[in-house]
């Protein structure tokens, strides 16, 4: 081609392209992929329009979770942790990333309500239904808030909002008015959810969120200082309710309730709502993460955990009876199966972890260094309380894809995170019960969970037994600090004083002791025992205070808008519901 | 100037038919020696030759005639013949030929007549620096534009701004333009090319798109500042424009150009750290105080301790770089050619990093019809980079630092050692660099074909068609490590392909002529583009070994595949009209009007107007006298819009993105849409001098500007109860919109002289300062809105507050620590002052915890007492130049510099934090507040947990009150390491940036071996930087870690720029 024909050629190009249409040529909406408008078109499209309420945005919260359920409550030991100190301030990462991570799922929450509300094309129940499990997350969002930051502000409709420009000046909501607010979201989401009575599955159904409501109730109830009849009676009422007509029932072994599979876990729909977790694709905040902060360094082949310097307490250990210090050989009578499934201690062995070595020996992990415990810590055990944990963990690779077919990748597993299981049903039952003169009822319950775990009978019952009952059956899972946040409402002295008589802290001595045990298979052999000790120094006997119950909300918004102050007053709202109306 | 030389050319062919009368012969020289191709002509005539290879000429003339001399950089000398037979001419050079033509965006102006406020950077200049990539020659050599590395990386980016941050966006870097292709980025983070947060997670990183591009192929650089000269790029003008011109062929024999270097570089600065005694001595000492519980024999007597390691030696080493370029030049009067290949290799100071880049280019002209000419240029470039992550606090400057001496790199199986200490994993510096891989190979292919079409005289239609395909491939691989305390028994490998494809077609027709003192130009044009990119990605993991790198070797139960693509376009008309009456009053207008693919149907299209007014004063008639001393002057005004469209695809609306779930995949939406978004309109008016003095000896030019920036796009800020902050995949993003106003103002001067120039001895020197000053005017919302910038994840360093420049940090006032008991309590209370009044080391304020000032003044230290605590921003920066000629050899000497800027040293967070026995600490901690008893013999029993004086608050006090440091403490109530005035750092600082020696060998000793030029040269950048700041270097730009782009100026860990000594060689014959 010559250069004039090229150029001929040019302007014809040149021609052509000034004739298209501008606009057609600068029109592009995203190309490879959904948007607002071409979604959200038929009954599946608004499931997987909600599925990710159940992972991604709660992902930043698993630290602070743990943190402030565990940890601050006394259950865990976490070495330096400010939450075992109670020195907490209002710019810890934790603290800050669970804030973030509450307020986006109910950002996202209002946006997917708005969203499927507004679509064309869905089936009327599939919108009621999926509207319905979204507003459970808001609700469940706002109780962690309100449990862990008192006073907030309702975050209603964030478009809304944004438009009105009113966002910088919002004030926070005092106590009330956000327990008000919860109630009547999940009163409404109750209204549009279906009554799930078999074929357990894992989206939350009628009864799932009913077993929210009866928590939140019981948590209300003694909100002004006092307990309140009413309160105790509703919870009670739809705690009953969950147990009676939702056919579902205890999984008959305890650590199957922690298990990978959705067919052991969820066989007998024990678990009422949970976060759904996937290792499925590459993006952060799909998966669980807790094993690497809970789990001995080396307990899976990702390189990822790094959570044995921490464990179940001392004080956890001693509310199951047992002590670092104990013979491992009287463990064989043993009958509390919980005690097992929540920590491993010298002479435990997990068949259901590491199923393709065999199983999983916390000592032989510990001190064959060089072999079955390579890579692992290395000879020396790491936390001082004498055990590590146990749930939150799913095993190794082997494990991982035994259950679901995949392995787990660095940071990431399929784990699901129970949040409300039956057996919690049964004993928010029995306390409701207990608190409003049932106490037979209140017996019956306390022990069909303890017979699952097979723990003995109780012949007669007392408050601080369901209290203790609690802890053991739930402890690790996130929830123990707000049993004492509950309490503390109308029984704040007690919660005071529980809190600084725990025993918090680590022994020495211990590594020797488990070394000798593993070396010589006898116990105390050469005496190990005269160097173990609890000095009980460092955070034993924190400095509690009524203040310590109320964390600081982070305090970065304060740039914005000045009524996010720790100091500021909250608002009342006299009528939540027509302050913040819902009209499905 | 290209057509007078062709026309020039075609004159000479026309002279063959003469009749020969009178022979004169002679040579032309210059200060280098012979000078080859001069034309000589007789004037008046069409009779001339040019001077050959040794610069004789041989021509006929008529009696009496007069012979012109000229060449171009040179002063045209007309000689009259009279009798003589020889005549010998020395040419000097023409200093105000450099500045004659200069390009403007669509066509090229004479220098002179610009309005507008540009300024030029030439080839001379582009070389005095040893520089990987264009940009960072910009920096202290252009009045106006501030150039800050953003790392010390081999190919690193840095951050340019041209007259101060006129935009939120992340993207506030100018547009490049290189022979009229708009320069494709690809991305600015690791994560756009698919390496993840492996080189941090903000939204700049350290790969510069501009390290494609090979320095050496550049000949001009022009960098248009204000409005009315970048109007003319209208929407994507609003952050300066930078026109980069590459070598061409001239007429004439062929000449090889061979340029060589070998460079060293290193890292001269090591900070403070403790050694293994220091660091012995001071844990025993912590043991004494009760701070950590367990003693540790091996420290128990630190004398006998020798120095550990030393990490920061571990990782930095001597670095190597060497480049070679060769190119081609020539050709006939009716095509020219300029053909260059170049390789370079540089290592990075920190172990593991590496660059490489191989790159070739052609340029061709070809004058095919009196009225048609036809031109390509092509280049095509091929890079390697071996990036490490080396700020932010998994990076190795950190570890390098917090990592403690006691631990040898390799055990005593050669293996890399680490350890694992209640938790805290010390992960190997060394390891971490040399074993996980993070690769990035990049391919460009660029260019444009263009055709010049001249139907009738004065009218030239301009037709050009530019590309730009490009390529990347980036892999992570981490390898199963097993360091002894820490095993990873599975890999994992990632690897992403993007393609890029960029066409721009435009069309421009010029129309110029002159009527007796009027003389005026119009220009018409029309530009479209689209630009469309795709990805797709691979992951597994659990390959068999770590032998063969490749995704699909990897478990294919683990298979993960990402896959994107997507499109933008833009479709424009301009014009530009200017007008010169007598070469004393010139006129330019422009007008833009543009359309954008990221903007709805109701915001797609805007107009951008600008004009620009200058008056050469030194031309009218009254000035005659004052001439010779100012020999020229001029005086401009402009006023221009510009405007912003960078916000990314589709940000009108609502896209969905995939999220999976155990229930199933899932789909969240990915923001909350804005469909009213708009463009972002800058104005800017611009006032400016030019001065020449002593016939151009001394030359001044002066800008004073003032620029407005509405309708900012920008993610809004919100509060996180909004449900938009967080890790990006799980919050939803703010929406994008048009919320803020910004305004920048300053001034710039530039002094350039020439104070001697003989032809044995010549010195310019060239001295230039920018001021700006900026200021957040408005965002959206209520009045107390402002921008947050975060640290490493979530912590607040910098906020933007509406009347304040953008980019304060912002943290609390230190006045010192707490010097007893009383001084708490006669203080303002701080948080974890207790209600109860009972004192408690461990979680209490206690003494020796840093006292914060209240702002406020309402007697309690709480989150209200934070104030702005500095700006990042200097107050002006500053370049000087000078440079010597003396016979055969030159020296030039580069300063620059940067005053009243402050640097937040976020690593010294971590390095005084005193908070863990785990974390080496600077030496500096010294003086940190030692608690000693004030009744020593007092006798505690244990009641009320007291065991010692240091239990007992009323028993204790500091020992150097006037210290800033803190007690150490591991449980920190007080938070002493909160953002404060502590890590606040003056990062004023004087640099010698650069020295180059150079001989050029003497044309005479070189005309024997046939060949015409060598120089041979040594140079040294970054000798010595003299500055306060107690960081490694001063000069921090954007931050790579903040995911939201809100912060400057904050070191954390970033890599140090080195100082490099070269040696080079050019040849060419």
């Amino acid at each position: 081609m010559n250069m004039k024909n090229m150029y001929k050629g040019f302007a014809i190009i040149a021609a052509v392209l000034a004739v298209v249409s501008c606009e057609k040529f600068l029109e592009r909406p995203t190309e490879d992929g959904y948007n607002v408008d071409n979604f959200y078109k038929n009954d599946l499209q608004c499931e997987q329009g909600v599925n990710y309420l159940y992972n991604s945005p709660w992902y930043d919260f698993q630290r602070g979770f743990i943190k402030i359920g565990e940890v601050m409550s006394g259950n865990m030991y976490w070495g330096d942790s400010p939450y075992l100190s109670f020195t907490t301030n209002g710019t810890d990462v934790d603290l800050v990333n669970m804030s973030y991570s509450l307020w986006a799922v109910n950002g996202h929450a209002n946006t997917v309500i708005h969203n499927i509300q507004n679509a064309k094309g869905p089936s009327e129940a599939a919108k009621r239904k999926y509207i319905g499990e979204a507003l459970v997350w808001k609700a469940f969002a706002y109780f962690f808030m309100v449990r862990t930051f008192g006073a907030v502000p309702i975050i209603h409709d964030n478009s809304e909002l944004l438009s009105s420009g009113g966002y910088n000046s919002v004030k926070k909501v005092d106590r009330e008015g956000v327990y008000e607010y919860i109630i009547y979201t999940i009163e409404t989401a109750m209204n549009m959810l279906p009554k799930q009575t078999s074929g357990w599955n894992q989206r939350i159904d009628y009864y799932g969120a009913e077993a929210l409501l009866a928590k939140v109730y019981l948590t209300k109830a003694g909100l002004s200082g006092q307990l309140s009849n009413d309160d105790l009676t509703k919870a009670a009422q739809y705690a009953k309710d969950v147990i009676d007509h939702s056919g579902r029932t205890l999984t008959p072994v305890f650590s199957d309730v922690f298990r990978l599979a959705p067919s052991v876990y969820n066989a007998t729909g024990e678990s009422l709502i949970s976060w759904q977790w996937t290792v499925t694709g590459e993006q952060w905040t799909r998966q669980n993460t807790l094993q690497s902060d809970l789990a001995m360094v080396g307990f899976d082949e990702n390189g990822d955990v790094w959570g044995g310097w921490g464990g179940p307490s001392v004080d956890l250990q001693e509310a199951f009876g047992v002590k670092p210090t104990d013979d491992p050989a009287l463990r064989i009578a043993e009958k509390d199966t919980r005690r097992k499934a929540t920590m491993m201690m010298p002479g435990d062995v997990y068949d259901y972890f590491w199923t393709d070595k065999g199983g999983f020996d916390f000592l032989r992990f510990i001190y064959d260094k060089d072999d079955y415990g390579a890579g692992g810590p290395g000879g020396h055990m790491q936390c001082q309380t004498g055990a590590n944990n146990v749930k939150h963990l799913y095993g190794d690779n082997a494990d991982h894809k035994a259950a679901v077919g995949v392995p787990a990748a660095r940071m990431a597993n399929q784990l699901p995170t129970h949040l409300i299981r039956l057996s919690d049903v049964y004993l928010m039952y029995a306390e409701a019960k207990f608190l409003t003169n049932g106490a037979d009822e209140a017996l019956l319950y306390v022990n069909k969970v303890r017979e699952r775990a097979g723990a003995d009978q109780l012949d007669a019952i007392t408050y601080d037994d369901i209290w203790k009952e609690r802890r053991l059956e739930l402890a690790g899972e996130g929830d123990r600090w707000y049993d004492y946040v509950r309490r503390s409402y109308y029984d704040m002295q007690y919660c005071i004083d529980e809190l600084k008589s725990q025993h918090r802290s680590t022994y020495y001595g211990l590594d020797d002791l488990y070394m000798g045990y593993y070396e010589t298979e006898v116990w105390n052999k050469k005496h190990q025992l005269d160097n173990v000790g609890y000095p009980g120094i460092n955070v034993d006997n924190p400095n509690v205070t009524a203040s310590s119950f109320q964390l600081p909300f982070p305090t970065e918004d304060v740039v914005f808008n000045g009524n996010m102050a720790s100091d500021a007053v909250p608002e009342h709202v006299e009528n939540i519901r027509e302050a913040y109306p819902y009209n499905f | 100037m290209k057509q007078k030389f062709v026309t020039f050319m075609l004159a000479l062919l026309a002279t063959t038919a003469l009749f020969a009368q009178n022979k004169v012969t002679g040579n032309v020289s210059d200060a280098q020696g012979p000078a080859i191709g001069v034309s000589v002509v007789e004037k008046g005539t069409n009779n001339g030759v040019i001077t050959d290879i040794d610069g004789n000429y041989a021509i006929t003339v008529k009696p009496g005639a007069t012979l012109v001399f000229s060449s171009i950089g040179y002063a045209t000398q007309e000689i009259a013949v009279g009798s003589q037979k020889v005549i010998d001419v020395v040419l000097s050079e023409d200093t105000e030929f450099l500045d004659e033509v200069v390009v403007v965006g669509y066509g090229t102006m004479k220098k002179s007549d610009l309005a507008g406020a540009s300024v030029s950077m030439k080839e001379d200049a582009i070389k005095g620096s040893i520089i990987t990539n264009i940009d960072q020659s910009l920096q202290g050599r252009a009045a106006g534009v501030t150039a800050v590395q953003t790392s010390g990386a081999p190919g690193s980016s840095s951050s340019i701004r041209v007259r101060g941050q006129a935009t939120i966006n992340a993207n506030a870097e100018p547009l490049y333009v290189i022979d009229g292709v708009i320069m494709q980025g690809g991305g600015n983070s690791g994560a756009d090319f698919g390496l993840g947060d492996a080189l941090g997670n903000g939204k700049v990183s350290t790969i510069s798109p501009l390290s494609t591009i090979n320095p050496a192929d550049i000949v001009s650089m022009e960098i248009l500042k204000d409005a009315s000269a970048t109007a003319i790029y209208g929407a994507q003008g609003a952050n300066g424009v930078v026109l980069i011109t590459t070598k061409r062929g001239k007429a004439g024999d062929a000449k090889f150009t061979y340029d060589g270097l070998f460079a060293i570089a290193r890292q001269t600065k090591r900070l403070d750290m403790m050694n293994l005694r220091d660091y012995a001595a001071y844990y025993n000492d912590l043991i004494a105080q009760g701070v950590f519980g367990t003693e540790n024999a091996l420290y128990a007597d630190p004398s006998i301790l020798g120095k550990g390691t030393n990490w920061q030696d571990e990782i930095f080493r001597t670095a190597l770089q060497h480049q070679h370029q060769i190119s081609a030049q020539g050709g006939t009067d009716k095509v020219q050619y300029y053909v260059s290949g170049s390789y370079m290799n540089q290592e990075g100071t920190i172990i593991g990093s590496n660059f490489r880049r191989f790159s070739v280019r052609t340029n061709l002209d070809a004058q095919l019809k009196k009225w048609l000419k036809l031109g390509l240029n092509v280049t095509y470039a091929n890079t390697k980079d071996d990036l490490k992550l080396a700020d932010s606090n998994e990076g190795l400057i950190y570890y390098s630092l917090t990592t403690l001496p006691d631990i040898p790199v390799y055990d005593v199986y050669g293996n890399y050692s680490s350890t694992v200490r209640e938790g805290y994993t010390s992960p190997n510096p060394v390891a971490l660099a040399m074993l996980n891989e993070r690769r990035l190979d990049r391919q460009k292919l660029t260019g444009n074909i263009y055709a010049e079409v001249t139907p009738i005289k004065h009218l030239v239609w301009r037709s050009e068609l530019g590309f730009d395909i490009s390529g990347s491939k980036a892999t992570r691989y981490e390898p199963m490590v097993d360091l002894g305390g820490w095993k990873r028994t599975q890999n994992a490998m990632r690897s992403q392909k993007n393609s890029n494809y960029f066409w721009q077609l435009k069309n421009y027709i010029t129309y110029s002529n002159t009527f007796g003192k009027h003389s005026f130009s119009a220009m018409l044009g029309q530009e479209l583009w689209e630009s469309r990119w795709d990805y797709l990605s691979g992951a597994t993991t659990d390959l068999p070994s770590d032998d063969v790198h490749n995704v699909s070797l990897g478990d294919s139960n683990s298979a993960k595949v990402g896959s994107g693509y997507g499109s933008a376009a833009m479709a424009s008309f301009f014009t530009r009209e200017t007008y010169n009456y007598d070469d004393r009053y010139l006129l330019t207008y422009t007008y833009r009007y543009d359309g954008s693919s990221n903007f709805g149907p109701k915001n797609r299209w805007a107009g951008f107007h600008s004009f620009a007014l200058a008056w050469k004063f030194s031309n009218e008639k009254f000035f005659e006298a004052a001439k010779s001393v100012v020999n020229s002057g001029k005086l401009r005004f402009g006023w221009g819009q510009t405007g912003n469209a960078n916000i990314g695809a589709y940000a009108w609306g609502s896209a969905l993105s995939s999220m999976p779930s155990a229930l199933g995949v899932g789909y969240r939406p990915a923001n909350i849409p804005n469909e009213s978004i708009r463009w972002e309109k800058q104005q800017q008016f611009n006032v400016g001098l030019d001065l020449s003095f002593l016939e151009s000896k001394i030359n001044l030019t002066v800008d004073a500007y003032y620029k407005r920036s509405d309708d900012m796009l920008m993610g809004m800020q919100l509060p996180s109860y909004m449900g938009t902050q967080g890790n990006g995949s799980s919050a939803l993003a703010a929406p994008k919109g048009n919320y803020g106003s910004i305004e920048n103002k300053g001034f710039e001067i530039t002094l350039d002289t020439h104070p001697i120039s003989t032809s044995s001895f010549s010195w310019d020197s060239n001295l230039q300062f920018s001021f700006n000053r900026n200021k957040l005017l408005g965002l959206d919302g209520t009045s107390n809105a402002a921008l947050v910038g975060y640290g490493q994840w979530s912590d607040v360093v910098c906020v933007s507050e509406i009347g304040k420049p953008l980019y304060n940090f912002y943290g609390y006032v230190v006045e010192g620590v707490y010097e007893s008991y009383e001084d708490i309590m006669n203080s303002p209370k701080p948080e974890k002052f207790p209600a109860d009044g009972v004192f408690d080391r461990r979680n209490t304020v206690w003494v020796g915890d840093i006292k914060y000032k209240d702002i406020n003044n309402d007697g309690v230290i709480n989150e209200q007492d934070r104030t702005d605590i500095g700006s990042p921003f200097p107050l002006f920066t500053f370049g000087w130049t000078n440079t010597f000629r003396y016979k055969n050899w030159d020296l030039s000497i580069f300063l620059n510099g940067s005053y009243g800027n402050k640097v937040l040293n976020y690593n010294a967070l971590t390095l005084t934090h005193m908070n863990s026995a785990w974390t080496n600490q600077l030496r500096s901690i010294a003086d940190r507040a030692q608690l000693v008893p004030i009744d020593p013999d007092k006798v505690y029993d244990g009641t009320g947990n007291m065991n010692s004086w240091y239990d007992d608050i009323t028993n204790v006090k500091v020992a150097n009150p006037g210290t800033k440091t803190p007690r150490p403490t591991t449980d920190d109530p007080n938070d002493n390491d909160r953002i404060s005035t502590r890590y606040v750092e003056d990062g004023s600082y004087l640099r010698i940036k650069n020295i180059t020696l150079g001989y050029t060998l003497p044309k005479s000793l070189l005309q024997k071996a046939k060949i015409e030029n060598v120089r041979v040269y040594c140079n040294i950048q970054n000798l010595y930087t003299f500055t306060k700041y107690t960081g490694y270097d001063p000069e921090v730009g954007a931050s790579t870690q903040d995911a939201t782009g809100l912060t400057y100026g904050v070191d954390n860990g970033r890599y140090p720029s080195p100082t490099l000594y070269s040696f080079g060689v050019s040849f060419t014959f």
